[in-house]
């Protein structure tokens, strides 16, 4: 299996830019130390962490929105994301604000657009990812009016628009109800069957259990462990994610 | 190109349909109607009067549109996260600041346009629409256009909407008064201080050149020449922009 992803001894540092604290000798905050994992190709990769462990700074990192301070990322074989490998990625931020005024439809064309899909195409592939999330019958609403899980359904919409080789999802069922996240999960395995690589980041452990084929625990910014999640199901019938998370990160 | 032009489209859109924006723009065509109300207290030439006072009130209230957009449109972007949406769709940061610039500029004119056909039918039934109307509506344009590439500029380099707002505002100002920086400077023979003022003249909008009143009497303005200027300026202003955008940690 090709890798993906390659991240090798990355560190980022989150400079103080307030002048009192500085002068307090605070220097920073951690984002991620020394960090090194690689994904596979085809892979559901997770990582779980908590509140400010480093997740969306590691996925932040590799998507190249900020340069780390130490260490080497490659994805598609590549030092760094530059122009049409954009085209083969997708993006879901843990915290998607769209402009609230525009319509849904768009505000789809609108990044259709931006990942050059022919026009005619446009139209019909939002029209099919609306119809599956079920949004077809607010595609001319406006932003403003959508709840805070129609959102996120909306950001899953625009993160797929591209059928991407390379998926990322920031807390994806953030805001979801239920019938929602298992719709997400359901589209999540759909790509991982046409051999999209996904890499994800959630709170909600029962989910990363039941899909995820590896998981990365980070905490502090640190690399706790790396588990293979078949692997260990097939040793273990018992085995509770979250139980194991608690305990570990506990620990450290 | 492609990809600028697109971000510049939607940008438009997403201002047109901004709440902010259609609020003086409504109040800016209602303020323009209530210019008719001068041509009655007006001892002679309400016509003129009319066009004076209308030119006048576009703008300045399309300029509090453009600094309060241009303000805060990429701050908006980078604190809500939604750059972050266009930036990972093949998009440089180069591209962005160029797309939004672009379409602030594209909501200026289109500000203008509307603003300026109520204030010309006014002026069709009074007997005073003439190409010297067209071509300072355009010079208001270009002006503001200027103005919009300073307000995001300063809103990258100083990353607070009041900040940059201060700063758009005092160089719209100071822009008007360039020839007298000059006039100050060149009093202060050998002083830091004719440094300072021969820095502020160079690197200042000389908004002197696309101020329409001078040339209603003047029949040799070279147009080339001041088109010219503001595209160099722009350009510059954008490229200076794209540099404190490419250090800037999203």
């Amino acid at each position: 299996m090709n890798n993906v992803i390659s991240v090798k001894n990355v560190s980022l540092m989150y400079k103080e830019r307030d002048i009192f604290k500085k002068i307090k000798g605070v220097n920073g905050n951690i984002g991620v130390k020394n960090i090194s994992f690689d994904v596979g190709e085809g892979e559901i990769f997770s990582i779980i962490g908590l509140n400010g462990a480093g997740k969306t700074s590691t996925l932040k990192c590799i998507l190249g929105l900020i340069k780390p301070d130490e260490g080497e990322i490659e994805v598609f074989g590549k030092k760094e994301l530059k122009g049409m490998d954009f085209e083969k990625v997708g993006y879901l931020p843990e915290i998607s604000y769209y402009p609230k005024s525009m319509k849904l439809m768009d505000l789809m064309r609108y990044y259709g657009e931006l990942y050059n899909i022919p026009k005619v195409e446009l139209d019909e592939k939002i029209d099919e990812i609306l119809k599956k999330i079920g949004l077809i019958s607010r595609k001319t609403d406006r932003l403003e009016k959508f709840s805070k899980g129609m959102l996120q359904k909306v950001g899953i919409a625009q993160a797929v628009l591209n059928n991407p080789k390379l998926l990322f999802l920031d807390e994806p069922m953030s805001g979801l109800d239920p019938l929602a996240r298992e719709l997400v999960i359901e589209i999540i395995l759909e790509l991982k069957s046409k051999g999209t690589t996904i890499f994800f980041n959630t709170h909600i452990l029962e989910d990363v259990a039941s899909i995820a084929d590896r998981v990365a625990i980070i905490n502090k910014g640190k690399l706790v462990e790396v588990l293979d999640m078949k692997k260990i199901m097939l040793e273990q019938d018992d085995f509770l994610l979250k139980n194991y998370f608690i305990k570990t990160v506990g620990e450290n | 190109m492609k990809k600028i032009l697109t971000i510049g489209k939607y940008t438009l859109k997403e201002n047109i349909s901004n709440k902010v924006f259609n609020g003086v723009l409504y109040f800016g065509v209602l303020s323009i109607f209530f210019t008719t109300l001068l041509d009655e207290v007006a001892l002679y030439e309400g016509g003129r009067v009319i066009r004076d006072s209308g030119l006048f009130l576009t703008e300045f209230l399309v300029m509090l549109i453009t600094v309060y957009i241009s303000s805060t449109y990429v701050i908006k972007a980078v604190a809500e996260k939604s750059i972050y949406l266009v930036l990972t769709k093949a998009v440089t940061k180069s591209k962005y600041i160029m797309g939004i610039n672009l379409g602030i500029i594209y909501s200026v004119f289109c500000n203008v346009f509307v603003m300026g056909c109520i204030l010309g039918i006014i002026l069709y039934t009074k007997g005073q629409f003439d190409w010297w109307y067209i071509r300072a509506l355009f010079f208001i344009g270009l002006k503001l256009s200027i103005v919009s590439s300073l307000g995001v500029f300063f809103s990258i380099i100083s990353d607070s909407f009041v900040t940059s707002t201060i700063f758009t505002l005092f160089t719209y100002i100071l822009g008007h008064g360039v020839m007298e920086i000059k006039a100050i400077s060149e009093k202060l023979t050998g002083s830091v201080f004719q440094w300072i003022l021969d820095l502020l003249y160079i690197i200042l909008p000389k908004f002197n050149l696309l101020n329409y009143r001078d040339y209603l009497k003047q029949g040799d303005t070279n147009y080339f020449l001041i088109i010219g200027y503001v595209v160099v300026y722009i350009t510059c202003v954008v490229v200076a922009t794209n540099i404190a955008f490419e250090k800037k940690r999203l």
